[in-house]
């Protein structure tokens, strides 16, 4: 068998620009050939980049160079891939651990399944993958030795949409078609993996703020309980600036009472979380974040003048990232005060249902329009206009689907108003002793 | 206007907050003051028109009614349109939009909590358009 005849055909730079599209100039188009007869070996390379002829290579010739291509018959096609060949499966290991580690894997391979002695084709594709999964290998053979199932059996089923097969004899046709598709779908894949890293990206841009906005609305509420407890500090300290030293001992006592309601609405914000604390999952008590969300909402529970009752509080534990279910309720409580205005009720209730601990806000406003029930949780559905982001109830629902393993529905309550249930899945260790 | 006879409408849900305007304005000379505890109870004095009322000191944000309906209220009622309006309130976010919809209605100052008694005594001179004598402390009663 030949060693160390791997030969490097780049593109030719004075290539015209134009006849590449935008959109592939960038694509990676580096194949591997691999086949012990170095005649069908460099065949590959004369189909593929259509030069007229080609020298074989001489065995064992490492430091020779490529030879000198003749002019080509379609300008499109010549030099476009970057084609290495190799003749054992050694070799081609070493130019795939080499074009790895440098960033520029290949895209796909030509694999001759008999490669001599030693390891065949579909051993060394299993080997490449180990080494780049992402590689597209086309095995090329002769004999119908290996049946399409057993490869498939052999390489694993997270790969099979990774190999392709060709029986020998192949046309040029065959070749060219198979190194265009998956040069093709090698880079779109990539591409695609881009965007939905980009996807990603954005879409937790989306989740801070709405985030944001629910610390915003909390912060009005704060913001007001500020200036209260802001002027009466100030008002009893100047009031009794020259007053009688009792009088002036009742204002200190008022000031610190202030002072001291003060610190608890800034411990309030806490629970509102930070960003990182939003993935940290732990066992709390299901009731925590209910009561938090009540807590930090107690301005505006107050000031639209809504009652809160609290149906069922069953004492249970839950493995849940509290700040990120104190985001869900605030929200929900939100909606259910823009639903009722003044003067209404919302329901809270905690209960232990099967494997699930249930969590239930329920409003008595007019309820959710039966054309709306649907998409009320899908991103960017709104009824506020441009009030509202549309991604609340959106994110409210990853929250506890995505990061909690729950369920979230919604229904309209028979008599009144909407229902908001959650479902939160219980460890079971957690409450074996309630 | 004799200081004395002037009669304010205090309105505020927060009671400490409530009795320390009532204290100052007491430390301007103010002699009749009375007050509310919601925008409710409030405009029921300003329907009420055998209730002498001079001079409205109301909270923006209120459980029930907001400090707006109550200045509404007042615009809307023929005895009571000219009535002196002073819109108290915390700050927050809201308050641009807040200060034209007030403005809208005719308010006749604006004031953000919280306020030294300085500043807060200056508006009320703004808006009934007399000097007050110098904080006396007799004229206020602590506790």
């Amino acid at each position: 068998m030949s060693q160390n005849t791997a030969k490097i055909l780049k593109p030719e730079s004075t290539l015209p620009s134009d006849i590449q599209t935008a959109s592939t100039k960038e694509w990676n188009k580096r194949i591997l050939i691999v086949d012990d007869e170095v005649e069908i070996a460099n065949s590959y390379v004369q189909i593929l980049n259509a030069p007229a002829n080609v020298t074989p290579i001489a065995r064992s010739s490492r430091s020779t160079p490529a030879p000198v291509a003749l002019p080509p018959t379609d300008p499109a096609r010549f030099n476009q891939y970057e084609i290495v060949v190799t003749h054992n499966a050694q070799d081609a290991l070493i130019q795939v651990r080499r074009a790895h580690a440098a960033g520029k894997p290949f895209a796909m391979g030509f694999f001759d399944v008999r490669l001599g002695a030693g390891m065949d084709g579909i051993e060394l594709v299993k080997e490449v993958h180990k080494l780049d999964p992402e590689l597209y290998a086309v095995f090329v053979t002769a004999y119908q030795d290996r049946s399409v199932d057993t490869i498939g059996k052999f390489l694993g089923t997270d790969k099979t949409d990774r190999w392709d097969y060709l029986t020998k004899p192949f046309s040029e046709g065959e070749i060219i078609q198979k190194a265009r598709n998956y040069i093709a779908l090698w880079n779109l894949r990539k591409e695609k993996e881009q965007k939905d890293i980009d996807l990603a990206e954005a879409h937790k841009r989306l989740q801070d703020g709405e985030r944001l906005n629910s610390v915003a609305v909390v912060a009005r509420g704060v913001a007001h309980e500020f200036g209260n407890i802001l002027m009466q500090i100030v008002g009893q300290a100047e009031l009794n600036m020259d007053s009688p030293p009792d009088d002036m001992r009742k204002a200190l006592t008022g000031i610190l009472q202030a002072s001291d309601i003060a610190t608890k609405v800034l411990d309030r914000f806490k629970h509102l979380g930070t960003k990182d604390e939003h993935i940290k999952r732990e066992l709390i008590w299901a009731v925590q974040p209910l009561e938090e969300s009540i807590q930090l909402m107690d301005y505006q529970l107050k000031l639209t003048k809504t009652k809160v009752c609290r149906i069922k509080s069953d004492k249970i534990q839950v493995m849940a990232a509290s700040a990120s279910l104190v985001q869900v309720f605030v929200n929900l409580i939100i909606n259910a005060l823009h639903a009722m205005g003044n003067g209404g009720q919302i329901d809270f209730s905690v209960a232990h249902v099967g494997n699930w601990v249930e969590l239930i806000v329920r409003d008595y406003g007019p309820g959710i329009p039966k054309e709306h029930l649907a998409k009320i949780m899908e991103p960017f559905f709104t009824t506020k206009g441009s009030k509202g982001t549309g991604l609340g109830l959106a994110i409210s629902r990853e929250i506890v689907e995505i990061e909690h393993g729950g369920q979230i529905r919604v229904q309209n309550n028979p008599h009144k108003g909407a229902e908001f249930i959650i479902r939160l899945p219980l460890n079971d260790a957690a409450n074996e002793e309630e | 206007m004799d200081i004395s006879e002037t009669v304010v409408l205090v309105i505020d849900d927060d009671a400490m907050v409530r009795d320390i305007l009532i204290e100052y304005l007491k430390s301007f000379g103010f002699q009749k003051i009375i007050s509310a505890r919601n925008a409710q109870t409030a405009i029921n004095v300003v329907q009420d028109t055998k209730q002498r009322l001079d001079f409205i000191i109301s909270d923006w944000e209120m459980p029930g009614g907001d400090g707006l309906s109550v200045l509404q209220a007042v615009r809307k009622n023929v005895e009571r349109k000219d009535l002196k309006f002073m819109m108290v309130t915390s700050q927050n976010s809201m308050e641009r939009i807040k200060i034209s919809r007030a403005a809208k209605w005719k308010v006749d100052a604006y004031l953000i909590k919280p306020f030294r008694g300085q500043a807060f005594k200056e508006k009320v001179e703004e808006v009934l358009g007399f000097r007050m004598p110098l904080p006396n402390p007799a004229n206020k009663k602590t506790g």
